[in-house]
């Protein structure tokens, strides 16, 4: 929203509740809260309304439906708005539940949207076909969806003349759920599996592929494979993250003169692998129904994860055997090469053979993929899942991992003092930092064995949440070799009374990353350098000024606390002891790299 | 530090970053346990679990309410929309930390995320500050990158996350809209 258009709308909305216009303070104001604190325009919008109200003395009023005579192209529906519309009824379905009398789908030249009549009060319902203006409609959201509520309060006009309407064309690639009409091919036709369903499989463009669904419904026309139609305004449906399109075969016009140079899904992101032969190290069940099984391949070269996606149609791997791939691809997933067996695989058996050991990674070595490492548990944390049998860290010589062992048959927990080798364990990547999941990893204990641990001197990074009671300038017992904190009569628990402490300064608190969170000890030069306060500083602080210590632990968390720092130094026990640290600054190349992540390939 | 079992046993939850507009689709929060001390999480639609979040955006406005003003109430805008945040007699530091903010400020705020049903059966998410201290632009920007990632780890570990199924069962998010929020959260903090 210009900056202008939202000072016409807080001034005319100041106009109607009987308040005069500052037109620059209201400038002024939606200057230093949109430009310099980034205050979204309608939060920016309210916040002015409001302010400048109350110093009148008036209330916010609520919101009103507008009644202007105009009305909005549905593409542009924003939720949240009370709107007027013209649009033709290009579907109705039955109502999903008792509450709702009718719910269908209303185009105009701009889009579609999908409107849903209540029950309780409800207006006429609409005839499909026709042409209406739907006044005092809301448009709210739905699973995430726009969506246009009808309800008593809603004026519905018939428009007699039935308008033209050429719904837009939307590419492949570019759908989102909601409405929307396409061109495409029927490029597969799949299994129907369910007893609702009359047809399934994918349409294509040249943009990319999705998957689509004609529901049984009054007529049996199948779509023909290798013909292309345009498909008036389908509902487009997320589900595990994949699109589905809903098709009508009554509102499909067959293309017979269009052909389409359809593009595989893989696209870029995928290569065809040679023909290579492997042993099935490990199986998971699958959670979901496009995937039939998932797990670990091992060839002589190295070891991948792999997937098999229902519509390869491939038998049951089994655990052990040796199988040779053709027609498979290999793409990243999560940071890590996995083959994916698709459509077009084939997986035969081959003769069993030994398959030699593989080799054992260095922990500081991880990388995303599949890795055999030889470990020893150093700390077990709570598990936070019903799901997840363990979880903490392991290490070698050369540092320390996460790992995760999710429950699971065979699943088992590792014991303390016990060093291990797990061959083909998963490498994750998750947050910037790798995971080792062993669940289906084979472990080999070694009872005997002894390792030292490397906890390195790691960099730890996060928030800083919460500064914790014994920071900021302590008192020390000067006994030799003691060093204990004093309490505030300067008793140490050994010592007892001790007048002539040393003074030292340290902050005591939490570092969160948002995955876990760190008590960490930041002691005097690290506290020093950080805040700019010497121990000098904070002892004449104490010393002089009317709350004394208190006051230099208001001081340090006023500076400290909610800004991320980095932290170079060595766990001991479950306290993570810094030697340096610095204050995160701003990344932009991390901004660059998280909006291609966001974006996908469509931004 | 010659008590090593000082901490064993309890694990201090994590703050998750959440954007305010995936906060506002959240209402559904349980339990994990019968004890009377057990956690209470919101779960994100995008698949996790959050006992206490970490929020940065600005301040836009503070009211005192309840009895003898024993409370305050905020709001805070992040660029994707606003979190509703209290902090009461319980949390004196926090109360005391939203007293002196001079609105608009950028404020770091660590909390506890609270479900509660209006009247007309809407569930509201506010978040009971633990702490609330001022902070510059460029901290809110760190914030918003690492909302970004998280919310985006979220997002594409989905599949596998251990709480996905219940926000499957509860939302049935639209992760892409999740996406685009991020995008957009991105894009407007760009100078």
């Amino acid at each position: 929203m210009e900056s202008n258009e939202l000072k016409t709308r807080i001034s005319q909305k100041l106009k109607s509740q009987g308040v005069e216009p500052d037109s620059d303070r209201i400038e002024a104001m939606i200057n230093r809260l949109v430009n310099e604190f980034g205050v979204p325009p309608t939060e920016a919008e309210r916040t002015i309304l409001q302010d400048i109200l109350k110093e009148h003395g008036k209330q916010m009023p609520k919101p009103a439906p507008p009644s202007s005579g105009d009305s909005a192209p549905i593409a542009d529906l924003v939720p949240g708005e009370w709107v007027a519309i013209e649009g033709k009824v290009v579907s109705v379905a039955d109502p999903p539940s008792p509450a709702v009398a009718q719910t269908g789908v209303i185009a105009d030249s701009s889009g579609a949207v999908r409107f849903v009549i209540f029950a309780k009060n409800a207006p006429a319902l609409l005839r499909k076909g026709a042409w209406y203006r739907l006044e005092s409609a809301v448009v709210d959201e739905f699973r995430g969806q726009v969506n246009l509520k009808v309800h008593s309060g809603t004026t519905i006009t018939p428009i007699d003349e039935d308008r033209t309407l050429e719904p837009v064309i939307t590419r492949i690639a570019d759908l989102s759920p909601g409405i929307a009409s396409v061109q495409a091919k029927v490029v597969q036709n799949w299994d129907v599996r369910h007893e609702r369903m009359q047809q399934t499989g994918l349409l294509g463009d040249e943009s990319g592929v999705v998957k689509f669904i004609v529901w049984k419904g009054e007529s049996d026309t199948l779509l023909e494979q290798d013909q292309v139609y345009t498909i008036r305004y389908g509902a487009v449906d997320e589900y595990n993250g994949r699109l589905t399109i809903t098709v009508d075969p009554a509102s499909c016009t067959r293309q017979d003169e269009a052909d389409i140079e359809v593009v595989s899904r893989q696209g870029a992101e995928e290569e065809v692998c040679d023909r290579f032969e492997g042993k099935i190290i490990s199986l998971e069940p699958s959670l979901s129904d496009a995937i039939t099984e998932s797990g670990v391949v091992a060839t002589p070269e190295g070891a991948y994860a792999f997937t098999v996606w229902a519509n390869a149609g491939i038998p049951p791997l089994e655990q052990g055997g040796w199988y040779a791939f053709e027609g498979v691809t290999k793409g990243i997933f999560r940071g890590a090469q996995r083959i994916s067996l698709g459509e077009g695989a084939v997986v035969s058996p081959v003769e069993d053979r030994p398959l030699p050991p593989p080799g054992i990674t260095p922990v500081a070595e991880l990388a995303p993929g599949i890795a055999s490492i030889r470990v020893k548990l150093v700390q077990e944390w709570e598990s936070r899942s019903d799901r997840m049998l363990q979880t903490g860290l392991v290490g070698d010589e050369s540092g320390i991992v996460k790992f995760v062992i999710w429950n699971g048959e065979g699943s088992e927990k590792l014991a303390e003092n016990t060093v291990y080798t797990f061959f083909y364990s998963v490498i994750e990547e998750y947050n910037g930092r790798l995971s080792v999941n062993l669940t289906q990893a084979t472990a080999l204990p070694e009872e005997e064995a002894e390792m030292e641990v490397s906890r390195g001197g790691s960099v730890i990074s996060g928030a800083l949440v919460h500064i914790a009671s014994g920071s900021g300038i302590v008192k020390r017992c000067p006994e030799e070799g003691c060093n204990r904190v004093l309490s505030r009569q300067n008793f140490c628990p050994i010592h007892e009374f001790k007048p002539d402490f040393r003074y030292d300064l340290r902050i005591r608190g939490t570092l969160d990353d948002g995955q876990s969170a760190r008590n960490i000890l930041l002691p005097r030069e690290v506290v020093e350098s950080l805040f700019s306060m010497t121990l000098a500083e904070a002892q004449d602080i104490a010393e002089n000024q009317p709350l004394g210590a208190d006051e230099v632990i208001r001081q340090l968390a006023d500076r400290a606390l909610g800004r991320y720092l980095s932290v170079t130094g060595r766990s001991f026990e479950d306290l993570y002891i810094a030697n340096e640290a610095a204050w995160i600054t701003v990344d932009h190349a991390k901004q660059t790299d998280l909006l291609n992540r966001a974006g996908g390939e469509s931004a | 530090m010659n008590n090593p079992g000082r901490y064993a046993g309890y694990v201090r939850e994590p703050a998750k970053r959440v954007f305010a507009a995936e906060l506002r689709d959240a209402r559904y929060s349980f339990r994990e346990g019968e004890d009377e001390k057990s956690p209470t999480y919101i779960l994100l639609p995008t698949g996790e679990r959050a006992n206490r979040i970490f929020v940065i955006g600005s301040l836009t406005q503070k009211e005192k309410k309840g009895e003898q003003h024993s409370m305050y109430l905020a709001r805070i805008a992040d660029p994707t929309g606003t979190f509703f945040v209290s902090a009461g007699s319980y949390q004196p530091e926090a109360m005391q930390q939203v007293a002196k903010v001079e609105p608009p400020a950028f404020v770091a705020v660590v909390g506890k995320p609270n479900a509660y049903e209006t009247p007309d059966g809407k569930v509201l998410i506010s978040v009971r500050a633990e702490t609330v201290t001022v902070v510059d632009r460029d901290v809110r920007d760190i914030w918003v990158l690492d909302a970004a990632e998280a919310t985006l780890g979220r997002i594409d570990s989905f599949e596998t996350a251990p709480d996905a199924e219940m926000a499957r069962r509860e939302y049935n998010p639209n992760l892409e809209s999740y996406k685009k929020m991020v995008y957009d959260a991105l894009v407007a903090i760009r100078s």
